[in-house]
């Protein structure tokens, strides 16, 4: 068995990958004999069983099928309900995640402890739901690393190349942009930065084809192409194929339609697919001009390119990034495989690779405008986004008034100063004495973890109050603890294939 | 620039027992009733322009646009993942937006380049 066992928990797919003993990593198929597993579930409705897989993705009732979970991780809100009964997200990917352990385990033995990858622009909730959904699938996260950081990693080690590089990892739905320092006398890797899209990916490229394909089906026969979400989910399949075969060639023909209306033959041309998703592709550079303007980089310091994610198979991105960089950027080997492979390194090398925080987070407070004079509530940050981890970073601030006894501080998310474009995940409460003046300082500290995980300490300086969170999340989407434990016993009895 | 060691801590005066001194671990949860007085989102009317949405004004430099667009485009791509379903939706119009008046006004071969 190996002590290396790394997942890149997907939106489209998902891969499991372990350490050989020469040191390389080597992806491990499922039992249906695919190095892949499509990130899909299929609830049966004649017998308790959860189907996972391409088995799930091909056939049966898309009102049973369950896709791309992964994008719903970050919504505390969000539930799938199925006969009745309510499955959040965490509860999905943990019977993906429980495929993999079971079928990866015939191969390499019982293993709980895996490294796990997320999207590096995940929040805190979305990077505890996937804690949370690996406890349910039966594995212990040793850690869990970004994305681009595990490809940038696998790539670094496959291709003994150091310097500057820029992981470009344009996915199924989201995009990522990581940049990292690779040291080769240390055999060391520093994270410079990481900035993230969400919606901005395959998924997204699809659904432009589709808008095409229902305006040509629309022009020949006077209706819609689809009005059911089966139709629509197989007209978007059809789309994907087109967008994956126009990577090769520039002109592809098919036919679409459904029982009602009947077929029509649509024509896609390579020019017109990347017309269609020319403003998708402009937010992918304006995301790598943010990188490189947030740590005062141009694209000529940069040394390396690299492509992961099937949507960089697509030509058009390639030259897009060559347009920007001045050279051509390349492929992490298997794009669709690299950030599993780099997971299973990781968990060997964690101890080698210098992480950022993805996430600024501060408080509320009045601020004094020194120019105005006047007063405004604003987002202070404590700790800015990018600051290596693991961190711990304090910030002192003074009560308003006189006489408080109760001080309440707002925890923020996110680095725009004008609060009403951050998220408040979380509030504490300080009861102080009675009768004390306005001015008394309160230190606001946070730390950040090495899975990205936030705790917030507040300290009434004077009396020496104080109060520790560790931020929790609550809605219909999310487990509780006592949740967590119950549904890991109840998926040891499911039967999953 | 705003003063940085000498911030006022935004509070709420509450009924509390000043006796208690805590120091215990606590839960903070995201649903919470958080009442926090802020100025709503801006609304953004449909009829609105790239250029109305992403306030860019005549003799505005390429320069200036691109500054003014890449601010938005911080806010707005950060905004798109945010908790809040309405920010969410917002910053997706802003995004498009913020694109359209970038083809607009800085690709090249674009109508002002």
């Amino acid at each position: 068995m190996s002590n290396h066992i790394g997942i890149d928990l997907g939106t489209s797919t998902s891969g499991l990958a372990y350490l050989r003993p020469d040191g390389n990593p080597e992806i491990v198929p499922n039992a249906d004999g695919e190095r892949l597993t499509p990130s899909v579930v299929y609830f049966d409705g004649n017998e308790e069983i959860k189907l996972v897989g391409s088995a799930a993705r091909d056939g049966g009732d898309p009102d049973r099928t369950v896709f791309g979970v992964k994008r719903r991780m970050d919504d505390p809100d969000f539930v799938v309900t199925i006969d009745g009964e309510k499955w959040t997200p965490t509860e999905i990917s943990a019977i993906i995640l429980a495929k993999l352990k079971r079928d990866c385990s015939a191969i390499l033995g019982d293993f709980e402890d895996v490294v796990i990858t997320v999207p590096a622009n995940f929040n805190e909730l979305a990077r505890k739901a996937t804690i949370n959904a690996a406890k349910i699938a039966g594995l212990n996260v040793l850690r869990i690393v970004n994305e681009p950081t595990a490809a940038a990693l696998y790539y670094a080690h496959s291709k003994k190349i150091y310097g500057k590089v820029l992981v470009y990892d344009l996915g199924g739905g989201t995009l990522d942009v990581t940049l990292v320092d690779v040291d080769s006398s240390s055999d060391s890797y520093r994270i410079l930065l990481s900035e993230g899209a969400r919606h901005l990916g395959g998924n997204h490229f699809d659904e432009e084809i589709l808008d095409l394909y229902a305006e040509q089906y629309r022009t020949q026969k006077g209706g819609e192409l689809y009005t059911n979400e089966m139709e629509r989910r197989r007209a978007l399949q059809s789309g994907e194929d087109a967008k994956k075969m126009l990577s090769k060639l520039q002109q592809v023909s098919g036919t679409v339609g459904n029982k009602d209306r009947g077929l029509a033959r649509v024509e896609l041309t390579r020019d017109l697919f990347e017309g269609a998703i020319k403003r998708l592709l402009t937010r992918t550079v304006m995301l790598v001009e943010q990188a490189l303007e947030a740590v005062d980089l141009t694209p000529g310091d940069i040394d390396h390119v690299v492509l992961v994610g099937g949507s960089t198979r697509m030509p058009v991105v390639r030259r897009t990034l060559e347009d920007t960089f001045g050279f051509t950027a390349v492929s992490c080997g298997n794009v669709d495989e690299c950030v599993a492979l780099g997971a299973a390194l990781f968990a060997k090398k964690a101890a080698k690779v210098a992480e950022v925080c993805n996430h600024g987070y501060g408080t509320l407070a009045l601020v004094d405008d020194p120019e105005t004079g006047k007063e405004s509530l604003q987002n202070s940050v404590v700790i800015p986004k990018n600051t290596p981890l693991p961190c711990s970073i304090s910030e002192t601030y003074a009560t308003s008034e006189d006489n408080e006894t109760s001080i309440e501080v707002d925890i923020t998310q996110g680095e725009d100063d004008d609060p009403r474009y951050v998220d408040i995940i979380g509030r504490i409460t300080l009861q102080v004495p009675e009768g004390r003046p306005a001015g008394c300082k309160v230190k606001v500290s946070y730390s950040y973890d090495e899975n990205q995980r936030v705790h917030a300490r507040v300290k009434d300086e004077e009396s020496g109050i104080s109060k520790e969170i560790q931020i929790e999340y609550k809605g219909e989407g999310v487990l509780s603890e006592e949740e967590v434990e119950r549904q890991a016993a109840y998926l040891k009895k499911l039967r999953i294939e | 620039m705003f003063a940085r060691l000498f911030k006022l801590l935004f509070k709420r005066k509450v009924s509390s027992n000043a006796d208690v001194v805590l120091q215990v671990e606590a839960k903070a949860e995201i649903n919470a009733p958080f009442e926090i007085p802020m100025e709503p989102l801006p609304s953004l009317p449909e009829s609105a322009t790239a250029e109305e949405l992403c306030e860019l004004m005549d003799g505005m430099t390429h320069e200036e646009v691109r500054a003014q667009l890449s601010k938005l485009y911080r806010r707005h791509n950060r905004a798109a993942s945010s908790l809040n379903p309405e920010l969410r939706k917002q910053a997706e119009r802003m995004l498009d937006a913020i694109v359209e008046a970038r083809h607009r006004y800085l690709d090249f071969n674009s109508e002002r380049s």
